[in-house]
């Protein structure tokens, strides 16, 4: 009976045995900590001072139209002040002006958002369950003007700003770190995201070169994912002209450099893919310098807008339209600012650049007043994007140039005659400055066009 | 050399050889009263199954309509009783439903609401591969029993896993009814000689018809089989007295009877068995694919055609006839499949079992050769050992049982269908939306499922409770009707969740919609896979909807 009970059971029992054995041996899972390691975010440091691009005044004046208005109180663009100006922007009229410091504790204390933005305001960043949770866009329809407007968009301000991970925040719920709002970022992150460029960048500059991870959902997210994600898709696709797109992907370049974890093989697709992106951008450029939202077309997209050419329609596309001139600084900034950032070999020629530097300017300097804080986002886009082409701190050049230029009411023309200081191009005469009647006629219908814009930036 | 002269001496006698062999060597042959030792055929039985196990557990969980089942589970279980009405739907068809609410398979939805709270979404793949691995194994003992060499046996258990494919894959309550068919099977066979049938399937019955509604399908393969038995009965008997007075007789008609009355004991008595008799009739589901008639070149169409092409082959080269039981049993469920997809599941355990007497004829007479004994298959305990080691392996192999072994659940992205919403429903919990919703119904469940049951779909995969206009309605949203703006507000819909590519007209009209500002709707959430808005009141617009809906009326 024994011997019969023990031949039904016995192989059970030592499979079971063994089961368990296996079980007990992996029993000590260690909860997955994506941003142990580093705690300093990568600097990407600008890699060129082209004065044919931009010169010190012109620098100095364009800065000058984007200082931080502090009222209303606008998280989008605080955001993309602080990106701009960074902790130390301190301005002369503090009444109608926010300093760095103001927009950084706007963000990293909530005591002083509830000062700036009310007390009735539902907090930016709340501890949830899930982690740090940051109130977004279309959270709150009645709140959105103090909300995050993009995916992560605040986070990768952080790192692009050089906040450490152990940064202490103080939330309307307790305490926390940068590295609380990091975590629950990449754990909530995936790749079916419609939005995801911040989320790139942000772990560009804070995780990378730890290539993968697993999501809350158990998605296994990786580095050669992110980058298919960015290469594969239409140029256009994603918010602000598919632009933020390019900067991940230079970040993520960018920051391969310091880190040296990428097959030369995926270099090697990274730099073929800008490449592709700035032949286009050459083909698309018009006479003037700037760039619309059809540039992906090429010589097509170069056509004069009056064409009104209809081109591929997405659900994340953009209709094409007669570009209004906030729509050229929108683009003709956002391009100007990853290609400041990329590879030199990837670039457009000298001349080309200089031409949409140069076009940008003056339509800085041209449009509105009113439309300075409509459109503030993709204005502090041009306007750091002439700041990394010289090399120089946003803050430090505006303070500079306030001391010679204040008090100097003219515009400078562009330095026509100036020699490259560097580049492929070999033609020094080419026409440098935009042609005069044709961004100010922009401008002005432009100005009309971006009253009735809501789009968000 | 003198060594060597010693070894060669001691090999003239077993005897001196055993002696002069140590202890511990001998325990090597495992030749233990109390260690089981198994024939390599079972072996080889046991591989196969182990492979079955392996292949179905890389499935992932189909949303088919696995998540409705779910959120049926947990509706029972936090309620501690059975739905009267469907308790998902809009306020109007949960009342429509009252009267025809029918919810067959209540005890597989609380079995796999406990798996999922004990084991998580794993437990889920799981339980999925183990129920096939069971099915497709006791249809291997099933075909043995038929005095059929147990290789053709496991040939007839991987045969049928082969056919049943297109449905095998999907987790779903069905699969409680293919082990329950396979148990009908074996029970057939067993019937024949021996009594203990009587006691042990109507146990199968009772379950099975609160499991799931195909027990009919398992009464009427256990009918056709005392039909059989008794039609072989009488053809030997002398007269009808001696016919019903014989012992297979009986059993068979038994069986039959006490399986028949175990089949009532189920929340809605002998009802059930006619409601679902009359299941099929439900016009709504003439629209879902599985339940239309078979495409001959689909690659179920593929499968059935090619598994017909087999019979006649082995009918052509086997010697042995068929029995009436079998004839009854392909006639009945050929024809069924051909009329329906579904179907497809029964006839991939009918067919194996009854062709694999038949093709291991055929095989012989192919080879030239006579019916010969089976090779010898001796037991072995190395068989044993090594069996063990292939279910250990296996169980480390799969993906549910090495996640939950290791305690590395894969997390429900990896483990479930790439189209399941599992970011949309995410960020609906996130927003804490509870309203009425549009979205499509494989998702609703999902979405269901994430929401703890508070939205309500205009549809969900439980078609069958949706009345004829609402799931008219639900077709021309899903399609992108001109409409969808009357369609929603006819239902008091506030949200639309839609799949970009399979309501991509619709969610490219929702989307333009709300870029150009429209009051009708605004988009609220995107990503790759969905979009989901917002559908907002436009008072204008609601009156001249009622206006144009009062007429009517």
């Amino acid at each position: 009976m024994l011997a019969q009970i023990s031949r039904w059971t016995l192989p059970t029992i030592i499979v079971l045995t063994a089961l368990v054995a296996y079980r007990i041996a992996f029993m000590n899972v260690v909860e997955e900590n994506l941003s142990e390691g580093r705690n300093e975010p990568y600097l990407i440091e600008p890699q060129h001072d082209i004065p044919l691009m931009v010169t010190d005044e012109q620098l100095y004046r364009v800065l000058d139209r984007v200082k931080p208005v502090a009222s209303p109180v606008n998280t989008n663009n605080y955001v993309h002040a602080l990106r701009l100006w960074g902790r130390n922007g301190d301005f002369d009229d503090a009444e109608k002006y926010i300093s760095g410091e103001k927009m950084w504790s706007y963000f990293m204390d909530d005591n002083f958002f509830q000062q700036m933005a009310g007390s009735n305001v539902p907090p930016l960043f709340e501890m949830t369950p899930e982690g740090i949770t940051v109130r977004g866009y279309d959270d709150d329809y009645n709140n959105f003007s103090t909300s995050s407007y993009h995916v992560d968009d605040l986070l990768a301000t952080m790192a692009e700003s050089g906040t450490s991970l152990d940064t202490p925040m103080i939330v309307r719920n307790g305490e926390c770190q940068v590295r609380d709002v990091l975590n629950a970022a990449m754990k909530q992150f995936h790749l079916s995201r419609h939005e995801f460029e911040w989320s790139l960048i942000s772990y560009g500059r804070y995780l990378y070169p730890k290539k993968r991870w697993h999501n809350r959902y158990g998605d296994k997210i990786d580095v050669e994912g992110m980058l298919d994600e960015i290469m594969t898709g239409r140029l256009t696709d994603g918010p602000c002209n598919g632009a933020h797109r390019l900067e991940a992907l230079v970040v993520l370049y960018r920051a391969d450099e310091q880190a040296q974890a990428f097959r030369p093989a995926t270099r090697q697709r990274i730099l073929a893919h800008m490449k592709h992106v700035s032949q286009r951008l050459v083909e698309a450029q018009s006479v003037e310098g700037y760039w619309t939202k059809k540039w992906p077309l090429g010589l097509e997209g170069s056509e004069d807008e009056t064409a009104k050419k209809k081109w591929p329609l997405g659900l994340e596309g953009s209709e094409g339209e007669t570009a209004s001139l906030s729509d050229k600084i929108l683009v003709t900034g956002h391009q100007l600012e990853w290609l400041a950032l990329a590879p030199p070999e990837v670039h457009p020629p000298r001349e080309n650049l200089v031409r949409a530097s140069q076009w940008l300017v003056n339509a800085m300097l041209e449009i509105d007043e009113e439309d300075l804080f409509k459109r503030y986002g993709p204005l502090s886009h041009a306007a750091r994007a002439l700041c990394l082409w010289r090399s120089k701190d946003p803050y430090a050049a505006w303070a500079e140039g306030h001391e010679v230029y204040a008090n100097q009411a003219t515009v400078p023309a562009a330095p026509a005659s100036e020699e490259y200081e560097s580049g492929d191009s070999s033609e020094p005469n080419i026409e440098l400055a935009p042609k005069a009647d044709a961004p100010k006629a922009d401008a002005s219908d432009g100005a009309k066009e971006v009253e009735s814009s809501e789009s968000v930036e | 050399m003198a060594y060597d002269t010693t070894i060669v001496n001691n090999l003239h006698s077993d005897e001196i050889v055993e002696k002069e062999i140590p202890d511990c060597l001998q325990r090597d042959l495992l030749d233990s009263p109390y260690f089981p030792k198994l024939q390599r055929s079972v072996l080889i039985g046991i591989i196969a199954l182990c492979v079955i196990f392996v292949l179905t557990s890389v499935n992932r969980l189909n949303h088919t309509d696995l998540w409705g089942h779910m959120n049926f589970g947990r509706w029972i279980v936090e309620n501690q009783s059975l739905p009267s009405a469907d308790p998902f739907a809009l306020a109007a068809t949960e009342a429509a439903s009252e009267r025809t609410f029918l919810n067959v398979p209540w005890l597989s939805q609380v079995l796999g609401y406990f798996v999922y709270q004990v084991m998580g979404a794993e437990g889920l793949v799981l339980a999925h591969a183990a129920i096939v691995t069971a099915a497709c194994g006791v249809l291997m003992v099933a075909i043995r029993k038929r005095e059929v060499n147990i290789y053709w046996a496991v040939a007839g258990g991987i045969l049928a896993y082969i056919l049943s494919l297109p449905v095998v894959g999907t987790i779903r309550p069905q699969l409680f009814g293919m082990l329950g068919a396979a148990l009908v099977l074996l029970a057939c066979v067993c019937m024949l000689t021996k009594r203990h049938p009587v006691f042990w399937l109507p146990v199968v019955f009772l379950l099975w018809a609160n499991l799931h509604g195909s027990f009919v399908i398992g009464l009427a393969m256990l009918g056709l089989a005392v039909l059989g038995i008794s039609w072989n009965v009488r053809k030997m008997a002398p007269n009808f007295q001696k016919t019903v007075y014989d012992s297979r007789f009986q059993t068979a008609w038994t069986t039959l009877a006490i399986c028949t009355v175990a089949c009532c004991i189920n929340p809605i008595g002998p009802r059930l068995i006619l409601s679902v008799l009359s299941f099929g009739g439900n016009t709504v589901l003439s629209g879902i694919s599985e339940w239309r008639a078979m495409s001959p070149m689909s690659f179920t169409g593929i499968l059935f055609f090619a598994s017909v092409a087999m019979l006649f082959g082995c009918m052509r080269y086997s010697a042995r006839k068929f029995e009436l039981f079998d004839v009854l049993m392909l006639i009945l469920f050929a024809v069924a499949t051909f009329s329906s997809i579904r179907m497809l599941a029964w006839w991939a355990l009918v067919l194996p079992f009854a062709l694999a007497p038949h093709a291991e004829l055929a095989w012989q007479k192919l080879r030239d050769r006579e019916h010969a004994p089976e090779p010898a298959d001796e037991v072995n305990g190395m068989a044993t050992v090594i069996a063990m080691g292939f279910v250990f392996m296996t169980l480390l192999m799969a993906p549910p049982s090495q996640g939950l072994l290791s305690g590395r659940p894969r997390g429900i992205t990896a483990v479930t269908a790439t189209d399941t919403p599992i970011y949309l429903a995410a960020e609906l919990n996130r927003r804490k939306i509870d309203a009425p919703i549009f979205s499509p119904m494989d998702w609703a469940d999902y979405i269901l499922w994430r929401n703890d049951g508070r939205m309500k779909p205009l549809v969900y995969s439980h078609v069958h409770l949706t009345d004829p206009e609402t799931w008219n309605d639900y077709r021309e949203l899903a399609i992108g009707s001109v409409d969808w703006y009357q369609i929603t507000k006819k239902h008091g819909i506030k949200y639309v969740a839609l799949s970009k590519s399979r309501n991509d007209s619709l969610a490219r009209e929702v989307f333009l919609a709300s870029q150009e500002d429209d009051p009708r709707v605004r988009v609220i959430y995107q990503d790759q896979q969905s979009i989901l808005a917002e559908v907002l009141d436009v008072p204008d617009m609601l009156e001249e909807i009622a206006a144009t809906e009062e007429p009517a009326a």
